[in-house]
């Protein structure tokens, strides 16, 4: 299995509330980098990182309305 | 070729939970790529990126602008086009989307914007068959044929 797919099936089961609004690098099933400012938490996971290809997310918690469309 | 992905139960700030269908892509553009866990939405006409992910990769921002209406809402939009990559669970079964049709969701100023990738109809929806399959927690995307493809 090609570890994005490893970190997508991780990603599906965990719950982030305690990042709520927050971008998330997640490698190797961990949060590795976290911030509000996408190009801020990409240079930063690239930095510690710079061989790994990161799952990125942002917690959709954050969102002011609760339902899409 | 097939890809299966899945829902993901996500909480919301009500305290209830909504599954929603998210989608293993990898986006790229003319700086680098990144791996999302994106919305599919046939609801949707055309793939939808945030700004600030726009940015990030390198997509054209040289398009023309232009307005996305949702539901009693209207956002600002700038044309281009994206790589996206559809990543399975091996490498061999990966699927890349050249040149894909999309829309750049512009920031408003001061205000905390959706982030969310959606992909919509247009280049996406030509190319698998996609069905949704809640009970069994699937999205089954299949590959078209050549022949399927050819006739659209």
């Amino acid at each position: 299995m090609i570890e994005s797919y490893a970190n997508y099936e991780w990603f599906l089961k965990k719950d982030f509330k305690d990042y709520s609004g927050k971008w998330l690098a997640i490698i190797d099933k961990k949060i590795v980098a976290s911030g509000n400012d996408v190009k801020q938490v990409i240079q930063r996971a690239k930095k510690d990182y710079p061989t790994k290809k990161p799952l990125w997310i942002i917690n959709s918690l954050s969102y002011n309305n609760d339902f899409n469309l | 070729m097939t890809l299966i992905y899945k829902f993901k139960k996500e909480r919301l700030e009500n305290g209830g939970y909504a599954s929603r269908p998210r989608i293993l892509v990898e986006l790229s553009g003319d700086d680098g790529s990144i791996i999302v866990p994106a919305l599919i939405d046939s609801g949707c006409d055309t793939s939808v990126i945030p700004e600030g992910i726009a940015k990030a990769v390198g997509l054209n921002m040289s398009g023309i602008k232009d307005k996305l209406y949702a539901y009693r809402e209207v956002n600002e939009v700038m044309q281009s086009t994206a790589n996206i990559t559809f990543l399975g669970k091996e490498y061999r079964q990966s699927v890349k989307l050249p040149n894909i049709p999309v829309l750049i969701a512009l920031a408003k100023e001061g205000i905390n914007e959706e982030e969310d990738i959606i992909l919509g109809i247009n280049g996406i929806f030509d190319v698998f068959e996609i069905t949704f399959k809640k009970i069994q927690n699937k999205i089954i995307f299949k590959k078209a044929s050549k022949e399927i493809l050819s006739r659209g």
